[in-house]
């Protein structure tokens, strides 16, 4: 367990820093050393460090992801319609898919991990979206197709309620959760999950439903007011 | 600048608040799996019913979207259990013009000839300011005052100053007080087919205008 809090104490440093400058300043150095001396006092320090290097090169390709489209930020309003850029010069797919292919061999023997690493890289994508004002660079359903070559079990719980509640926080394009992958995933598992994480993935598509609604209603609104502050 | 960011200690209508739980009724969902998987909503289910004893095995869910609204309950109807009017704020992505004085007249036709929205300029005090912002009129919603006033400072954006507030409640008056009516536009035969097309008039309803009455063409209209 302690080396799944380390995974979170670093992901929530790594968001702090990675996106806009992604250069560490002094006091970011310092943060690091502290940091390493806390994990290199426990017992997984080379696993932890694999999943560390992991993030920083996750978080290297999103952020050049922005850098090569010469996006400029704007104001993130993630289901109040569009406001999202698209980056279409880069595409970070290869990269990342080469990755994770590293990354599974990396851990080919550490399969109890892989829900809080992938819980870590959606609390990545989630901060990267809101602070960059990007659409992600990967797909949701992608990420979780990688995942799944090494080994993944299913998507975690708390994750799906994540999701959730960031599109209920419109912080998060609802475009990118992908309706009929949620419904494809429902099915999937009915069977063999348990009660609270069929109902955990039946409020999500509920969410994603509403999102939709609200985003259609949005573009309406855009619409009619393009139509007023047009007029001649 | 027309926003006062001191917290009150109470509120008013023209108050600006974020963190909003918006409870729409327009898309309530049943739990079932079956209708989980088609999208099934509860109105549409309804038309369907058979037995009226069936309703009681729903379960219907409404989700809560967060947004940010502005207070159109009057301050004298904010009171303990109450329920205050919110509509809601909505970004408006694309951008008003650049040239000044088509800006300006932008900015006017939206306060003073728009009773569906009205314009809220930006503040680069406020966070959610950094952009102008619209009220969206036809999106009302309800949240109760107790839930509030027991968190007002995670609520609470902005106060509308005076001069403000008379405005917004001018076109609070103005959109809830709209006349439907027919509008009605006399037309020559040719001119109907401008009308057809202009308004994407079907042809079974445009035969029938045509035929019932010659050279005038109506539209279902508000103020």
């Amino acid at each position: 367990m302690q080396n799944l809090n380390q995974v979170n104490n670093m992901t929530e440093y790594i968001n702090d820093y990675a996106s806009g400058s992604s250069i560490p300043t002094t006091d970011d150095s310092n943060k690091i050393e502290t940091i390493r001396t806390d994990y290199y006092t426990g017992n997984n320090f080379d696993l932890y460090s694999k999943i560390n290097h992991f993030l920083r090169k996750f978080s290297a390709i999103l952020n050049s992801s922005v850098s090569s489209s010469g996006h400029q930020p704007k104001n993130m309003s993630a289901g109040q319609g569009g406001g999202l850029s698209s980056i279409s010069e880069y595409d970070p797919s290869h990269d990342i898919e080469e990755l994770l292919i590293n990354l599974r061999a990396e851990f080919s023997l550490d399969h109890d991990l892989l829900p809080e690493l992938f819980d870590s890289l959606i609390d990545f994508i989630l901060d990267f979206c809101q602070k960059n004002n990007v659409f992600p660079p990967i797909s949701f359903k992608m990420l979780y197709l990688y995942i799944l070559s090494i080994n993944l079990q299913g998507i975690p719980e708390k994750t799906i309620n994540k999701i959730g509640s960031a599109l209920q926080w419109r912080k998060l394009p609802v475009k990118w959760v992908n309706l009929d992958f949620w419904i494809e995933y429902y099915l999937f598992v009915s069977t063999s999950s348990t009660k609270s994480y069929k109902n955990a993935i039946k409020i999500l598509i509920q969410i994603i439903r509403t999102a939709q609604i609200e985003e259609l209603k949005q573009l309406e609104f855009e619409n009619e007011v393009r139509k007023i502050i047009m007029e001649d | 600048m027309i926003y006062d960011i001191k917290v009150p200690t109470s509120f008013e209508q023209g108050d600006i608040c974020h963190n909003l739980p918006k409870i729409s009724i327009d898309h309530p969902q049943i739990s079932n799996d079956e209708d989980i998987i088609q999208g099934l909503d509860f109105w549409e289910k309804f038309v369907t019913l058979q037995d009226k004893n069936i309703i009681s095995q729903w379960q219907v869910n409404i989700t809560p979207i967060i947004t940010t609204g502005i207070i159109l309950s009057q301050s004298c109807d904010l009171r303990n259990k109450s329920l205050i009017l919110f509509a809601e704020i909505r970004n408006f992505n694309q951008n008003f013009s650049k040239n000044l004085p088509e800006r300006y007249n932008q900015i006017r036709r939206m306060l003073r000839n728009e009773t569906r929205t009205h314009y809220l300029p930006m503040c680069k005090k406020i966070e959610e300011f950094k952009e102008p912002k619209v009220i969206d009129f036809k999106s009302l919603f309800l949240v109760p005052y107790n839930l509030l006033v027991k968190k007002i400072d995670f609520f609470f954006i902005a106060r509308l100053i005076p001069e403000a507030r008379v405005v917004l409640q001018e076109k609070i008056a103005r959109f809830f007080t709209r006349l439907a009516y027919d509008e009605q536009i006399f037309l020559t035969d040719k001119e109907l087919d401008g009308w057809k097309i202009s308004e994407k008039i079907s042809e079974k309803e445009f035969e029938e205008t045509k035929s019932r009455l010659k050279g005038l063409a109506i539209r279902k209209q508000c103020m």
